[in-house]
C-alpha cells in the first residue's frame, strides 16, 4: 500500500535529532517542575466516597488542631451561623455525601444552598490568610456558575434573576477577598504569594465575566458589569500588594513566579490593545487612532480613547524593556497602570459595556451578529470562480478581519466531553475594515460552515483573512465557498499584503 | 519514558487529578519528549520550543490544582495546550505563518559517522519535513499527531476541536496532498 509507505516515511522523523528533545534539558526541566509543584501544591480533591473520607479526616484534623491553638491563645472561634454548625456537625457525623454531591450544583438547583453552606464551613477555621484565598476561590466558582447559566439556559425571568443573583454574590466574595487583602498588606505581612493567587484567580473571573458581557440577557447586565468592575479593582488591589512586597525585593523562590506572571500578563495586554485598537478603528475610523475623539453617545467623556490605547501601547513597550531589564517591581506597576487605561476604556467603548439598557442601544456597535451561514452545497464553486474580478463582482461585501475565535460547539465549552460530534464549525472574526459594502452595525460577525464538508472554507484561529460574500435580508453566503477567502499577513501594513489563498476543502 | 499501558496512565491521571506531584512528574516523563517534538515542529528554534514545553506543564499543572478541574484525557490536554500556547505566541509576534524553514537546511553530510544509510535516512528525513512543510497547517498537524505521535482519532478531534468526522477528512485529505507531493 502506498499509504503504508507514506506512513513509514512520516515515521522516519522520529529520528531527527533536530525534533529529539535533549535529555539534559528533560532532566532540568523536570526539576524546575517538581520545584514549581512545591510552590503550588496540589489539593486533594474530592473523587468519590474514599476521597471524602480523606476529606473528613482532615477536617477532623484540622479543627482538633485550630481547636487546640485557638484555645492555648484564649482566642474564641469566629461567631458562626447556626446552620453552619449544625452542617459541620453532619458532616462529622457522616451526612459528607450530599455535600460532596452539592460541589457541582448550579445556581436554583435543589443542592445549591449546600454548597454556600459548605463555603461558609470552610470560612469558620481558615485563617485570615485563608479567608482571603478562599473568598476569590468562591468568587471564581460564582463565576464559572454564572458562566454555566449563561450558556445552558434559555433565560426566563427566573433564570435572568438567578445571572444576577449569581453576580452579586460573586462581587460580594471578591469584595470580602480584596478587603482582607488590603488589610494584611496594612499590617506588612508578607502575602506575595497570596496576592498572586488572588491576582491571578481573579484574572481569571475577569477573563469569563468579559465574556459574559457579550452573552448574559440585557437585564442582568448591569449587574455583570458591577461584578466586573469589582474584580477589575480586586485584581488591582492583589497587583498593588505584589509591588508593595517587592519594596524589600523578592525572594529567590517568589523571583520566577512573578516573572512567569509578568509575561503571561504582558502577552494578555499586547492581545487586548489589538481588540481595543480595533474597536476603536471601526467605530471611529482609522484616523480615530490618530486623533482625539472625546465624544461617545453624545457625552463628554475625561478622556480620548484614542489617547489612552495610544498611552497603554507606550506602557507596553515599557513593560517589555523592564522584563528585559529584570525590573519586575517596574514591570508590574506597568502591567497595573494598563490594566487601569483597559478598565477605563471598556466603560466607554461601544460593546463593551453600558450601565443601562437605553444606553447601550445608543452605542454605536449594538450587539447583534452578523451570522454568514454556508449550507452545504452554498457556495458551490463555478469554473469562474478561479477568476479574481468574478469573485469581486459577485461579492457584496468584502470584509478584512481578525479570527478570534474557531469552534464547532454550540453548547457551553467544556472542553473534554467525548464521544460528541459537531456538524458546523464557528468562526467568530473580528472586522477590521470595510474594502466593499456598507458597514454592518457590529464589529463582529460569526461565519457558520458545515463541518468535513469539501470545498468549504476552514479559518485558523488567530489568522487575518479577507472575505468575499454576497446576500441580503439577513441571509449571506461566501462567494465561491473556499475561493472566497484570502488569508492575509496578521497585522501587516494596513492589510494590504495578501500572502495566500486558503485553499479549497482545507 | 516508553510504552506505558492505558491502565497505569489512567491511574496516573487519576492521581495526578487529585494534586499528585509524583503522579504528575511521571505524566511529564511520558509526554515532554513527544510534545517538545510537536512544538518543536511549529517554531523556529530549539530554545523556544523547550521553554512552550515547560510552560504547557506549568499550566497543565496550574489547571490541575484547581479544585472544580478535571482532566479525562490526559495527552490531549496537553497537546491542546501546547498547541494553544504556540498560537498565543504567533498572535504576540504577529507572524505570517506556523514555520519549518529554519530547520530544513540542516542535513550534515560531512560528518564523521555519515554512512551511506545515515546519509540516505537524513535525506529521507529532509525530504518529509519539505514536504510537509508545503502543506498547510492543519494538515500538517494532524499528520504529526495522527503517525508520528500515535494519537487517536477522538483525541486529535479533541485537540483541534473538531468532529471526529472532520478528522478522518482531514487526515484523508492531508495523506493524499503528502502522497502527491512525494512522488
Amino acid at each position: 500500500m502506498f499509504n503504508k509507505r507514506t506512513i513509514n516515511k512520516i515515521k522516519l522523523l522520529a529520528k531527527d535529532k533536530e525534533l529529539r528533545a535533549d535529555k539534559n534539558w528533560l532532566k532540568k526541566t523536570l526539576g524546575n517542575l517538581r520545584q514549581f509543584m512545591v510552590e503550588n501544591p496540589g489539593v486533594r480533591k474530592r473523587d468519590g466516597k474514599s476521597h471524602y473520607i480523606v476529606e473528613k479526616v482532615n477536617l477532623i484534623q484540622s479543627n482538633a488542631r485550630k481547636s487546640r491553638e485557638l484555645t492555648l491563645l484564649g482566642l474564641k472561634l469566629k461567631p458562626m451561623p447556626i446552620i453552619t454548625s449544625i452542617l459541620i456537625i453532619a458532616i462529622l457525623a457522616g451526612g459528607g455525601v450530599t455535600t460532596v454531591q452539592a460541589q457541582d450544583a448550579l445556581p436554583g438547583e435543589t443542592l445549591y444552598p449546600v454548597k454556600l453552606v459548605t463555603e461558609k464551613a470552610q470560612l469558620v477555621f481558615s485563617g485570615e490568610e485563608g479567608d482571603v484565598k478562599l473568598h476569590a476561590k468562591f468568587a471564581l466558582r460564582r463565576a464559572k456558575e454564572l458562566e454555566s447559566l449563561t450558556y445552558q439556559i434559555k433565560p426566563t425571568e427566573t433564570d435572568v434573576e438567578l445571572i444576577e443573583t449569581t453576580a452579586t454574590k460573586l462581587k460580594e466574595e471578591t469584595e470580602f477577598s480584596e478587603t482582607g487583602l488590603t488589610k494584611l498588606v496594612q499590617r506588612n505581612k508578607d502575602i506575595t504569594r497570596l496576592a498572586l493567587r488572588v491576582e491571578e484567580v481573579t484574572n481569571n473571573h475577569l477573563q469569563i465575566l468579559e465574556g459574559l458581557t457579550q452573552k448574559v440577557p440585557v437585564q442582568a447586565l448591569s449587574t455583570i458589569k458591577k461584578a466586573q468592575e469589582a474584580s477589575q479593582k480586586g485584581q488591582i488591589t492583589a497587583m498593588e500588594a505584589i509591588i508593595k512586597a517587592g519594596e524589600k525585593g523578592y525572594s529567590q523562590e517568589i523571583k520566577p513566579l512573578i516573572e512567569e506572571r509578568v509575561k503571561v500578563r504582558l502577552k494578555q495586554t499586547q492581545g487586548k490593545a489589538e481588540i481595543i485598537k480595533g474597536n476603536i478603528k471601526f467605530s471611529q475610523g482609522e484616523e480615530a487612532l490618530e486623533e482625539d475623539k472625546t465624544r461617545v453617545s453624545g457625552e463628554p467623556i475625561p478622556f480620548a480613547p484614542s489617547a489612552r490605547v495610544k498611552q497603554a501601547d507606550m506602557l507596553i513597550r515599557e513593560l517589555e524593556t523592564s522584563l528585559e531589564k529584570e525590573d519586575l517591581s517596574k514591570a508590574l506597576e506597568e502591567i497595573k497602570n494598563i490594566n487601569v487605561i483597559f478598565n477605563e476604556l471598556e466603560t466607554v467603548l461601544p460593546g463593551t459595556s453600558s450601565e443601562d439598557d437605553s444606553e447601550r442601544e445608543t452605542n454605536v456597535i449594538p450587539t447583534e451578529e452578523v451570522i454568514i451561514v454556508q449550507q452545504d452545497r452554498s457556495g458551490l464553486l463555478a469554473a469562474e470562480c478561479a477568476d479574481k474580478s468574478y469573485i469581486t463582482e459577485r461579492a457584496d461585501y468584502i470584509i478584512e478581519g481578525f479570527v478570534e475565535k474557531v469552534t464547532n460547539e454550540t453548547a457551553y465549552p467544556f472542553m473534554w466531553r467525548e464521544g460528541q460530534n459537531y456538524n458546523f464549525i464557528y468562526t467568530d472574526l473580528l472586522i477590521e475594515r470595510y474594502i466593499k459594502g456598507i458597514p454592518f452595525g457590529t464589529n463582529r460577525l460569526q461565519i457558520v460552515t458545515p463541518d468535513g464538508v469539501e470545498d468549504q472554507p476552514i479559518f485558523h484561529q488567530g489568522k487575518r483573512v479577507r472575505i468575499y460574500f454576497q446576500g441580503t435580508n439577513g441571509e449571506y453566503t461566501i462567494v465561491c465557498g473556499s475561493f472566497g477567502i484570502q488569508e492575509l499577513i496578521p497585522y501587516g501594513d494596513d492589510g494590504i499584503d495578501v500572502s495566500t489563498n486558503i485553499q479549497p476543502g482545507e | 519514558m516508553k510504552g506505558i499501558s492505558k491502565n497505569k496512565e489512567r491511574e496516573l491521571l487519576k492521581e495526578a487529578n487529585q494534586g499528585d506531584e509524583q503522579a504528575y512528574a511521571q505524566i511529564y516523563e511520558i509526554y515532554a519528549a513527544k510534545l517538545f517534538r510537536f512544538i518543536r515542529f511549529k517554531v523556529s528554534s530549539r530554545e523556544l520550543a523547550e521553554d512552550i514545553t515547560q510552560e504547557v506543564f506549568f499550566k497543565t499543572w496550574r489547571y490541575l490544582i484547581e479544585p472544580e478541574n478535571k482532566i479525562k484525557n490526559i495527552k490531549a490536554f496537553l497537546y491542546r495546550t501546547a498547541r494553544n500556547l504556540v498560537i498565543d505566541f504567533y498572535i504576540q509576534k504577529s507572524k505570517a505563518t506556523l514555520s519549518l524553514e529554519d530547520d530544513l537546511v540542516s542535513v550534515d553530510l560531512t560528518g564523521t559517522d555519515s554512512a551511506d544509510h545515515k546519509i540516505d535516512v537524513d535525506l529521507q528525513i529532509n525530504e518529509i519535513k519539505l514536504v510537509l512543510k508545503k502543506l498547510s497547517e492543519q494538515y500538517q498537524e494532524v499528520i504529526i499527531l495522527r503517525f508520528l505521535d500515535g494519537l487517536s482519532i477522538s483525541e486529535i478531534s479533541q485537540i483541534l476541536d473538531k468532529s471526529k468526522n472532520s478528522v478522518y477528512v482531514l487526515i484523508h485529505r492531508a495523506l493524499k496532498v503528502l502522497k502527491k507531493e512525494l512522488k
